[in-house]
């Protein structure tokens, strides 16, 4: 994926986090920390997406798994 | 957890749109692949696993009222074997999500908005289900209410205005190569059905004294309805080529043409279908953020909503890198994945459940002050 | 008039003033020091006939000058009598000299006080421990016209006024039944503004009056000027653009709401009552749809449904489908419409936000314009900024045609605050749609419709009706039923309904 993509979604990420911040005391623990697990994971997600674009997707990990079972369906 | 309510009617509307929006964008052309002209009696096939599929969540619900599948499957299986089957069904979630936005996607860039990336169209549709989604299920349900009328109105409007365009016998030869390219074809409606299962996340919210089974049947036959008049209309404008346009419906669409006046209304058609494929969009993002709040035991899902949001639109760009990559994957091994998640899983959570049951274990029965109680 | 004795207590008069003694001349002397620097209230001082002095004090302006004169002073120095030398003056002798008048008597310096300042006539005799409180309240108001906001071609012509009184007896004579209840507060620090709140025993529903209540307990508000400021702090969601509760300076409207088992808040000083709750579906009614036949008013709500959506989104699609489906536009019209176009230096974006800023600006002008310049406004919006502008090529005419098709679809709400809800909210609407063509559109108005989705005016969605959708209401929403068949209780036991369940769906008749 192109870097323009990868920029726009750290800036969507920021101004999440920013808005999660400001009610931060609201908010119980246990959901801080998913907030912040899932907000980490997306961002590796789209740091994968931008330096390894041309490596395996999830398809790949679906074929790879399930392609066997598939063609031992069909022949 | 959720503290909404919705009606019957509301949830039958709801499962129809989740559901049904997609399945009349790629799937007449890929089913035409392979039945040819015998492409309208896929649908009845499908329907059946269809049927399949919410008996399987009403009796699992009969078993554990106020729990979806992801929490009575830890019930079932137990802490680690549970865990690790509702991860898969989590991933299982978000490709889906991914998928379904990145049909939308296309559908929108290849379409009307040409030279727009498609992550702008992506991440726009994302926060406005994102939005929709923090008010509860209830602004879900309602808006169904709301959007199934004009998606039914469209759906029956275009086969209307393209009445003077249909030639009626390119429906025969009937089952001209026998009924196993039928089957075939039937893979990509089956597994469009098989969603209707993921009810279970929604059945712990309906309230009502209508008949559950009535209402989410209806949705069932709708679709099939709506698949098979759809695919008829393809077939009829298009005769062979069905296959080879990707989004065959819109392209009937465009030539529908009433007196000079009303011509290339497709961008019109393209706002109904969006519509239908917002709640779409949402019903999947919700049942993705609930899920996900319930296997870690989170009390209020509002805080993830925009996490997982951007994590979908990175699938929805990631899964695939074309259009004809995402319908093999739709047609190959995307389709056993489904099944296997779908299907196999609850029936052997079924098959577990039915056990316990007949064994008289009543351990089933949720306290009601544990963590997980919605 | 009821005063209400005021639940805050006066802080501007500094506490030695405020004490109260038992000799009156100090208490004149106290309130004199009170209300230095006042010169518009009077301290009169005369003898009764035995020659007792008394202080009268009240507000200039405030009071009928010829009742004082006929009916207190005048008995007063004539005819008062002791009743014996020791006792002094008493109650009981200057009660019995004023038996025209309404007395009572008080002995706190904060009654005194509040009661002046609402027009009472105070009277201290020098001699004695209590003051009494004269009723003889005259000051000018507005007579009752109708409201320019609000007209009606066929239909009563009465419109509330600033005075409290005036209101509650428009309100009264309508409805000449003892179950209207009217229950007074006093909120406002400074001004001590009285809020009335009006409602029908029996139809109204205690979770509604309790949480009104409620609600207005909590104002603590320095000053009350309008029922704008009390509107304000009562609604459940103030972020909204929407309004969430109605307002009226009909009499005929509060009192057809009040029969439907709503309620009704006047205020002291302003004209504009208030009705809670209010749903969607209750802006977009007028009253003269109910008094024309029932033809007319199915017809014109029609229209009515129709120019909000022509308002929201007109200008929206106008820009999506010429700046990005060109294809849907039919030949003939794309043709006049390019040639139109073609000298306009600005996309079809810029050209619409221009147009409907301008047409906003005009309306607000038109809106505070003096008498005098009435006339040299429209002639420059007519001319300079319709004609010259397409002539200068700075926009096409078609969108000139566009800007006002909506403004004039905008001014059919029947009230105005939704009106300016819907305008204003246009201007999202067309900036998405000049992004994204259709698809812009199509989300503003999906975001509008979630938004309307979650509110709630005092507990009751605010798309009952439609959204939670009650069968039993369509015949008031879609229809206007005629009046013979019409069964008023039965649509207030539904109210009443849908207040009670306001987080549960319903197990209604019908969808949803």
């Amino acid at each position: 994926m192109t870097y323009p993509f990868f920029v726009a979604m750290c800036i969507l990420l920021l101004l999440n986090g920013l808005f999660e911040w400001k009610r931060r005391r609201k908010t119980p623990i246990r959901e801080l920390r998913a907030f912040f697990v899932l907000s980490a994971l997306g961002w590796i997600v789209i740091l994968y997406m931008a330096i390894f674009y041309k490596g395996p997707t999830p398809r790949d990990l679906i074929d790879f798994i399930f392609m066997p079972v598939y063609l031992w369906l069909n022949g | 957890m959720e503290q909404g309510r919705i009606t019957w009617p509301q949830l039958g509307m709801l499962m129809y749109l989740m559901v049904g929006a997609t399945s009349v964008l790629i799937v007449p052309s890929v089913t035409a692949k392979y039945a040819h002209q015998d492409l309208w009696m896929t649908p009845f096939i499908g329907s059946v696993v269809g049927f399949v599929a919410i008996y399987m969540a009403l009796r699992l619900y009969r078993y554990y009222p106020n729990q979806s599948i992801i929490q009575y499957g830890e019930h079932l299986l137990g802490k680690w074997i549970g865990g690790a089957a509702n991860l898969v069904w989590l991933f299982f979630l978000w490709q889906n999500t991914g998928v379904i936005l990145r049909e939308y996607g296309e559908f929108i860039v290849g379409s009307v908005l040409l030279r727009t990336p498609q992550s702008v169209v992506s991440i726009c549709l994302i926060f406005v289900c994102a939005l929709a989604i923090r008010g509860g299920i209830e602004v879900l349900g309602k808006f169904a209410l709301l959007i199934t009328p004009l998606f039914l109105g469209f759906v029956i409007f275009i086969p209307l205005l393209l009445t003077p365009e249909m030639d009626v016998l390119q429906i025969t030869p009937v089952l001209e190569n026998g009924w196993k390219p039928v089957l075939k074809g039937s893979i990509l409606p089956m597994e469009w059905f098989m969603e209707y299962v993921l009810v279970s996340f929604m059945l712990p919210y309906a309230t009502g004294q209508q008949s559950p089974w009535r209402w989410l049947s209806l949705p069932i036959i709708l679709m099939l309805g709506t698949m098979v008049l759809l695919n008829l209309t393809c077939l009829f404008v298009f005769g062979d080529l069905t296959s080879m346009y990707t989004f065959s419906v819109f392209n009937a669409a465009k030539y529908i043409s009433l007196g000079n006046i009303i011509e290339h209304i497709e961008a019109i058609v393209m706002v109904l279908w969006i519509m239908g494929g917002f709640v779409q969009i949402s019903s999947w993002y919700y049942i993705l953020v609930i899920g996900t709040a319930q296997s870690f035991h989170i009390r209020d899902y509002r805080p993830l909503v925009f996490p997982i949001g951007i994590l979908i639109v990175a699938m929805s760009l990631w899964i695939v890198n074309d259009l004809s990559e995402m319908t093999k994957l739709f047609a190959t091994s995307g389709a056993v994945f489904a099944a296997v998640v779908q299907i196999c899983y609850p029936a052997l959570l079924l098959l577990i459940a039915w056990w316990k049951h007949k064994t008289g274990e009543t351990k089933y029965r949720e306290r009601p002050d544990s963590p997980s109680a919605t | 008039m009821i005063i209400v004795p005021s639940a805050m207590p006066l802080q501007e008069a500094s506490d030695a003033n405020m004490v109260w003694s038992s000799e009156g001349k100090e208490n004149v002397k106290n309130l004199e020091n009170i209300f230095h620097h006042c010169s518009d209230i009077v301290f009169f001082s005369f003898s009764f006939q035995g020659g007792q002095q008394a202080s009268l004090i009240y507000v200039d302006g405030m009071v009928d000058n010829l009742q004082i004169d006929e009916h207190v002073i005048e008995p007063l120095v004539t005819r008062y009598e002791q009743d014996s030398e020791e006792d002094g003056v008493t109650v009981e002798s200057v009660r019995r000299t004023l038996t025209a008048v309404k007395v009572k008597t008080h002995t706190t310096m904060q009654e005194v006080v509040e009661l002046m300042l609402s027009g009472m006539t105070i009277l201290i005799p020098h001699q004695s421990d209590t003051a009494f409180s004269i009723e003889a309240i005259q000051f000018d108001k507005r007579s009752v016209t109708e409201p320019d906001a609000e007209s009606v071609v066929r239909g009563p012509r009465d419109g509330f006024v600033e005075t409290m009184q005036s209101n509650t007896s428009l309100l009264r004579r309508r409805i000449r039944s003892p179950k209207l209840k009217i229950q007074p507060i006093k909120r406002g620090k400074l001004t001590h503004t009285t809020i009335n709140l009006v409602y029908m025993e029996g139809l109204a529903s205690e979770q509604l009056l309790e949480e009104v209540k409620r609600r207005l307990d909590n104002i603590t508000l320095e000053s009350i000027l309008d029922s704008g400021y009390v509107e304000q702090c009562l609604e459940d969601n103030p972020y909204s653009p929407f309004p969430q509760l109605l307002t009226t300076e009909r009499p005929d409207v509060a009192s057809s709401h009040l029969l439907e088992g709503r309620v009704v808040i006047l205020v002291d000083g302003s004209p504009v009552a208030l009705i809670a709750p209010a749903l969607w579906v209750s802006f977009l009614q007028s009253p003269e749809d109910y008094y024309e036949r029932h033809f007319f008013g199915t017809i014109v709500r029609w229209l009515r449904y129709a120019s909000i959506f022509v308002a929201l989104l007109g200008p929206s699609i106008y820009v999506a489908v010429i700046s990005y489906h060109q294809e849907m536009i039919p030949t003939a019209l794309i043709l006049t419409m390019a040639k139109a176009r073609a000298q306009v230096p600005f996309p079809a974006l810029v050209e619409a936000l221009l147009m409907e800023l301008m047409f906003e600006a005009l309306r607000e002008a038109g809106a505070r314009l003096p008498k005098q310049v009435g006339s040299a406004v429209s002639i420059v919006g007519a001319l300079v900024i319709g004609q010259a502008a397409i002539s200068a090529g700075l926009v096409s005419a078609p969108m000139v045609m566009v800007v006002a098709i909506t403004g004039v679809a905008s001014f059919i709400v029947p009230h105005y605050n939704l009106g300016i809800s819907v305008r204003l909210l246009r201007f999202p609407i067309i900036l998405l749609s000049g992004f994204l063509g259709l698809i812009g559109t199509m989300m503003g108005f999906i975001l509008l419709v979630t938004h309307l989705l979650t509110l709630k005016s005092f507990g009751v969605p605010y798309l009952t009706g439609v959204a939670p959708f009650r069968s039993s209401m369509m015949k008031d929403i879609l229809i206007r039923q005629p009046v013979w068949v019409e069964n008023m209780t039965k649509e207030t036991d539904q109210m009443q309904n849908a207040e009670q369940s306001s987080d549960k769906a319903n197990q209604g008749n019908g969808l949803g």
